[in-house]
């Protein structure tokens, strides 16, 4: 392995915690209020948040560029509260990600949360419980399952993350080269065994994760029959 | 538990902010990342100064720049975008690093008249190397194989990639992508493929980005780039 691939992989797997960590506290809330109404605000919402599966990844990336510039609000914003560029940073990647892998963890929770009885919550709240502790004290543990889930497909959906990351990173080594975006300068500069060295490191990785969170989904089934 | 591992990565982040401070960032078209690569140490051999190398395609790179991307060279694929970006204000010191050159690899050039071969261009609408095999399609003499089986490529590297991995029997390329597998085609058959070079706004005032540029038009580098299969300059 290069210092570059070093840094990239890096790179690759501080974007994907960071990410990780913000959907989790984002999407919590927001897949619980999906769960609970229903009208047309939280379908509208619902299809906002499942766009991301839609949209090309270059045309989102386009809008985060637009939407980022700093010359743009956000983007003037960023620079008056931090004094640093947001466009092309780190930061920008993350808000990108954010966006990105947005449904790969709101979805899971949501299905989790729909499936939590709404009398065991009417019972605790008899018992005096008050909503945040009904939370902590009956969903989290019915649905810690899901949220492995939803945080695994949000890592592993951030680290294959490929066409945003190109559209507003600017390919910065050490900045913002990624593994993908590594992996595609490799490709595009005809060095094809550097390609493949890191393209087989993460067909195993993804494997690995997905193979582990599976094996997981197994023994549940096993011990519910 | 939670706040200690957001402050170890803050910790391991911080560094990241000062990297690569004195190293000159060259927003490079997709097509002369591998040469400049290759030229890279020798860059930093005679001047102690790096090279951080940063590649996408012409209008990739365009878009960038223009919404702030921190790059202080442009080596573009052709010579409309960095005029563009000078005429807004983004660049100065406009002027020509190279010429691409155009080729068949696949067969001889009276295949282009065969119907019956596969041909794979660069797109037209987005590659420079595109532009110029369409028109070299449009002659007279090759009118006869306009019913072939033509792929486009995203960029001259894909459309290269197309022929190597034998998917087509033709393909129009770039001398600095076939080597000596190719034909060459003649120069006056398509417009120059000028590419031009700017130095962009974040290095207005560093006398190494104008360095960098001489450099690069020395004759030693330019033999090197002739060997890489680029023509001079006019």
């Amino acid at each position: 392995m290069s210092p570059a691939e070093l840094d990239a992989i890096y790179l690759t797997l501080a974007l994907a915690g960071t990410t990780t960590l913000i959907l989790i506290l984002l999407g919590t809330p927001l897949a619980w209020w999906l769960s609970r109404r229903s009208g047309n605000l939280p379908a509208l919402v619902e299809a906002l948040v499942a766009m991301p599966l839609i949209l090309p990844p270059t045309v989102l990336g386009f809008y985060l560029l637009l939407m980022l510039a700093p010359d743009s609000a956000i983007g003037r914003l960023w620079q008056q509260l931090t004094g640093n560029q947001l466009a092309f940073s780190f930061s920008a990647l993350v808000i990108g990600s954010v966006i990105y892998s947005l449904p790969f963890v709101v979805q899971p929770l949501q299905a989790a949360f729909t499936r939590v009885p709404a009398s065991l919550l009417q019972a605790a709240a008899t018992l005096g419980a008050p909503p945040l502790d009904q939370f902590r004290s009956i969903v989290l543990p019915l649905c810690r399952r899901s949220f492995l889930v939803a945080a695994c497909l949000g890592f592993a959906h951030t680290v294959g993350e490929f066409g945003v990351i190109l559209m507003i990173g600017g390919n910065i080594p050490g900045e913002t080269r990624v593994v993908s975006v590594a992996l595609y300068d490799y490709v595009e500069s005809l060095q094809f065994a550097e390609a493949h060295r890191l393209a087989v490191g993460l067909v195993l990785f993804s494997l690995a994760l997905l193979f582990l969170l599976y094996r997981g989904n197994g023994r549940v089934r096993a011990v519910a029959s | 538990m939670r706040s200690t591992w957001l402050l170890c990565l803050f910790i391991t982040l911080a560094p990241l902010n000062g990297w690569a401070a004195e190293s000159l960032r060259i927003a490079v078209a997709a097509n002369f990342r591998v040469v400049l690569e290759q030229l890279a140490p020798a860059y930093q051999k005679a001047t102690g100064n790096n090279l951080t190398l940063s590649s996408a395609s012409t209008g990739v790179l365009y878009n960038q720049i223009r919404h702030g991307a921190p790059f202080d060279v442009l080596l573009a694929a052709d010579s409309a975008t960095p005029a563009a970006l000078a005429e807004q204000g983004l660049g100065s010191s406009h002027r020509c690093y190279a010429l691409g050159e155009l080729v068949l690899v696949g067969g001889e050039l009276d295949a282009l008249a065969d119907p019956g071969k596969s041909l794979a261009i660069a797109n037209p609408a987005t590659a420079p190397y595109g532009r110029a095999a369409e028109e070299v399609l449009q002659r007279p003499a090759f009118a006869a194989g306009h019913g072939r089986h033509l792929v486009r490529g995203n960029n001259a590297v894909q459309t290269w990639q197309f022929w190597h991995s034998g998917s087509v029997e033709l393909a129009l390329v770039p001398r600095s992508l076939a080597q000596e597998a190719g034909i060459p085609i003649p120069r006056g058959w398509y417009s120059p493929l000028q590419q031009d070079a700017l130095i962009l706004q974040r290095a207005a005032n560093n006398p190494a980005a104008e360095g960098f540029l001489d450099w690069l038009q020395s004759p030693a580098i330019q033999a090197e780039l002739g060997q890489a299969g680029y023509g001079r300059c006019p």
